[in-house]
């Protein structure tokens, strides 16, 4: 039960994937102009992670290590994780067709998305079980949703805040990005690894 | 004191009233010559019913009623009509003052139409400051139920005594003109609010209240603080009872009257005089004579003033109203009108222009202020933004514009004026969003007749070949392939959106029977041009098919 | 040097890599087929934001095409109806970013009017008015229903007489706008030349 409460929160927040391991920094600042495209974009995220994690881990276990192509392995993620990313755009395309233009390009960007491509094979790293390879994905992506929601809310507030002009736009959010950031390193050693 | 109940916020500015309640209500001389604009309520502004050289006596109508929500205009001096202009009419006195009265009625034994007709004809609008027309806010039963008749003699914002000498020199009065509009609209309650910075007023109710009331009527007197005269906070107060946002008092069953409307009120009633003089109250330092004034309307601001010993070099300016929801006035030429409550004639020292303005600093003094409980901040950034889906949210047309939030900013940030700027922007949007949709309508419903008038084309043209028996020609000119599952389909479709074109309809016109149906109706009018257009064109394919079949 | 080629590992990894994306492709096939749509509902809220005139400035017949086009991927910047405030409607609804008008942006609101004395009656201008704001007949007089009119211009080229003139449209007393200045005027690099302050 602690193991699984570790996991979560040291995916979430300790080694939150996007502060501080700095993944995943293109939908963060591409999606993050409005609340609900990040809302949307956060949900789509922590599907294809969830997803993502769980199927790389059948995949390497099941497929790779047996016939002993373990070297294989970037490239196989990158397959299934491009797959489960098609398959999320199918699903948001028919629950909702505004989201879907909304997200854009961003949505199979998904599939480039680092922090998926880096859940996956760091996970690996740690040798865990299937169900706790599936919780890692999903403590990383309920981290990256958390992030990009709060940053979301930030940069509105910001676009109607009286910014000079050196400042406005992408400048001012990366200084609140790096705000951000450093806030997070106040998790540091609460969770060992 | 009355109930512990209370609304948030409020400010405690300089009361400032010592200056102009030392002296009894006087009558301001009688004008030469008058000026009353046709718009001096909300609404549509009235249409003059007079011309250029037309004698009138006081009293007699000068423009009547225009639309629903408007109010009649009457002469307050007599004499002959010497301009009508598209906004004003100017009336040049005789010095005569011959009154032309309506028939005096006993408002104890009169039907209830009968005082609303009255009303209706006086020309009486709300004299508190909004001038809603007082006829039609009296209609309010027909919709709702009025258990409750509030006298809001708060006068909250500073300098205005108006309604204090009103009812210092006509406390019985008012109260038998709240017993009129009691009995219009079935109130079984009167509450007077009043603050406790006016004794002798109080005094003068309390002795008032001494005789018998029909309807009875509570006194209660509250803590002195701004702004509890906004009609919602005073109901709030009193009655403890939330208007809901974006309804009306008639909503809680409360109806909410200024004393010296009902006053108006008995006297168009009881004298049969409609609305040509108010009270109005003159102070500020500019003046050596200030005090409260009956005025006859259309009186010129510079005459009244110069009349009350108006010190010209010292004067800075002249605002009409309070000094927190007053307007300066940008001429002293300019009429009194039905909702003149005050002018302040003020000097530099007395109201000094504020500092300039700085950067919010989010201190959150404005949100600790706000009777309304809103977050002016918050207003304040969304409005500069422009972010109108923020400014909806957060509220903005709750906001009753009080000025609480601008007098505490430490930044001086003149607030309401973004907020009004942003009010009035989100209400054109508003009208050109209607007018679109409803351009959008007609063009759908052009583009349904011309569909089904090319369809009828083609059904006269199919029967008319089929008359003369011309055979399969017909069918090889008409490459096209005869889609009949599509049609079918089509026809369907048309037939569901005209079924839930008439739905709508009658749901709306149930819910509220006075509402334009207009644009409803188009869409309806649409659906069957297209329901028409697709049974054509199902029947022309039908009748192909069948000809193909047998050649 | 051991410079055997490991046929068995080059096989099974072309194997595993080729299995994948068949099985994957064949899945993600299946669930597209099942989960097709064919209704859009955006074009419709596209629409709403467009101003209706119908005039067909933007290249399309219509506001309803033109959003249809907006939603397959066209440029938001065609409609000068709209102007600035349409293209950031539509820039925030799709998550776009605004570009200026394209074309010249429109002044103010125009309505057209009739000379009647001019008129010879062909109706032309009645078929060309996309909201049917032209009442008359054939050989009958022809006018402009002054509330209807959107100021589309359409009906100015059909008239074979030039007998129509597109006047301003003077907005009422009730929709008057304050006109208000507000800059903290703190950053000199920010400051911008003051406009009138009514």
């Amino acid at each position: 039960m602690s193991e699984l409460f570790i996991i979560l929160i040291s995916t979430a927040l300790v080694n939150n994937f996007v502060l501080v391991q700095f993944l995943g920094l293109c939908p963060f600042m591409g999606v993050s102009n409005k609340l609900e495209s990040a809302m949307g974009m956060s949900l789509a995220t922590t599907f294809v992670l969830t997803l993502a994690s769980a199927a790389s881990f059948v995949v390497y276990h099941g497929l790779l290590v047996p016939l002993d192509v373990t070297y294989l392995r970037t490239i196989s993620f990158i397959v299934v994780i491009a797959a489960v990313v098609q398959f999320t755009e199918i699903m948001v395309r028919q629950l909702s067709p505004l989201l879907h233009q909304v997200l854009g390009i961003f949505l199979p960007l998904i599939t480039t998305n680092c922090a998926v491509l880096g859940v996956a094979l760091l996970s690996l790293n740690r040798e865990l079980s299937f169900f706790h390879t599936t919780l890692y994905g999903l403590g990383a992506a309920l981290g990256f949703s958390l992030i990009l929601v709060l940053f979301a809310a930030m940069r509105e507030r910001l676009a109607g805040a009286d910014i000079p002009k050196p400042f406005q736009g992408a400048a001012i959010a990366m200084v609140t990005a790096s705000l951000m950031s450093l806030a997070f390193l106040g998790f540091s050693g609460l969770v060992q690894g | 004191m009355s109930n512990a109940f209370d609304f948030p916020g409020g400010i405690y500015p300089p009361e400032r009233k010592q200056r102009s309640n030392q002296s009894a209500l006087i009558e301001a001389p009688l004008p030469r010559r008058v000026t009353l604009p046709l718009q001096q309520h909300s609404g549509q502004p009235a249409k003059p019913c007079v011309a250029q050289g037309n004698a009138v006596k006081v009293g007699s109508v000068i423009a009547k009623r225009e639309g629903m929500v408007s109010s009649a205009l009457h002469a307050s001096i007599s004499g002959t009509v010497s301009e009508v202009s598209t906004t004003q009419i100017s009336i040049e006195g005789d010095g005569q003052d011959e009154w032309l009265r309506l028939p005096p009625l006993v408002w104890q034994n009169v039907e209830p139409h009968a005082l609303l007709e009255r009303l209706n004809e006086s020309g009486i609008v709300g004299l508190g400051g909004a001038g809603f027309p007082t006829h039609i806010k009296a209609r309010v039963v027909e919709q709702h139920t009025i258990h409750t008749l509030v006298i809001n003699a708060a006068e909250c914002e500073p300098y205005i005594t108006a309604d204090d000498l009103t009812l210092r020199h006509y406390a019985n009065e008012v109260l038998e003109g709240a017993q009129i509009i009691a009995k219009l609209c079935g109130a079984q309650h009167i509450v007077i609010g009043i603050e406790d910075n006016k004794p002798e007023a109080i005094d003068a109710l309390k002795q008032a209240l001494t005789n018998s009331q029909p309807v009875p009527v509570e006194l209660a007197v509250i803590a002195t603080r701004y702004p509890s005269g906004g009609e919602r906070q005073l109901i709030k107060k009193l009655l403890d009872l939330n208007v809901p946002s974006g309804g009306l008092p008639a909503d809680v069953g409360v109806l909410c009257h200024n004393p010296g409307t009902l006053l108006a009120i008995l006297h168009a009633v009881r004298d049969g005089q409609p609305l040509v003089s108010r009270v109005v109250t003159l102070t500020g330092e500019a003046i050596t004579q200030p005090g409260n004034r009956w005025v006859r309307l259309g009186t010129s601001v510079r005459e009244l003033l110069e009349q009350a010993g108006l010190n010209t070099p010292e004067l800075h300016q002249v605002i009409q109203g309070g000094p927190m929801m007053g307007t300066p006035l940008l001429t002293l030429d300019t009429p009194v009108t039905k909702l003149t409550n005050c002018l302040i004639a003020a000097t530099l020292e007395e109201l000094p222009p504020p500092p300039a303005e700085s950067p919010c600093i989010r201190c959150g003094e404005c949100e600790s202020v706000c009777p309304v409980a809103l977050l002016p901040q918050q207003l304040h950034w969304y409005a500069r933004a422009q972010d109108d889906a923020k400014l909806e949210r957060y509220h903005l047309f709750d906001c009753i514009e009080c000025g609480a939030c601008s007098y505490v900013c430490p930044s001086h940030i003149p607030l309401v004026v973004d907020y009004r700027e942003a009010k009035s922007r989100l209400r054109l949007q508003r009208i050109e969003t209607a007018k679109a949709e409803h351009a959008k309508h007609r063009f759908e419903f052009r583009q349904a007749r011309l569909a089904r008038e090319e369809a009828e084309k083609q059904a006269r043209k199919q029967a008319r070949q089929a008359q003369q028996r011309r055979p399969s020609n017909t069918a090889a000119t008409n490459s096209e392939k005869v889609d009949l599952r599509g049609l079918r389909i089509a026809h369907a479709a048309a037939k569901a959106s005209v079924k839930k074109a008439e739905k709508t309809l009658a749901r709306v016109a149930q819910e509220d029977p006075k509402q334009s149906l207009d644009d409803l109706e188009m869409q309806l009018a649409t659906a069957q041009e297209n329901l028409k257009a697709a049974e054509l064109q199902l029947a022309q394919a039908r009748e192909q098919q069948s000809n193909e079949e047998s050649p | 040097m051991n410079s055997t080629i490991d046929i068995i590992g080059i096989l099974s990894a072309v194997a595993v890599l080729t299995g994948l994306g068949i099985g994957f492709g064949a899945l993600l096939g299946l669930v597209s087929e099942r989960f097709k749509r064919e209704d859009n509902p955006l074009v419709e809220q596209i629409d709403a934001l467009l101003p209706q005139t119908q005039c067909g400035q933007c290249g399309y017949p219509g506001c309803r095409p033109y959003a249809e086009a907006i939603n397959q991927g066209d440029a938001l910047n065609k409609c000068p109806p709209g102007g600035e405030a349409t293209i950031h409607a539509l820039a925030d609804l799709l998550g776009r970013d605004p570009e200026p008008l394209d074309g010249e942006a429109q002044s103010e609101a125009k309505v057209a009017f009739i000379r009647e004395a001019e008129c010879i009656g062909c109706t032309k201008c009645i078929q060309a008015c996309p909201v049917d704001a032209i009442i008359g007949a054939a050989k009958l007089m022809h006018t402009v229903i002054e509330d209807e009119c959107t100021g589309c211009d359409l009906c100015l080229d059909p008239c074979p007489v030039d007998c129509i003139d597109m006047l301003p449209r003077s907005a009422p007393l009730t929709q008057w706008q304050p006109v208000v200045a507000h800059s903290s005027n703190m950053i000199a690099s920010d400051r911008q030349p003051a406009s009138g302050v009514s």
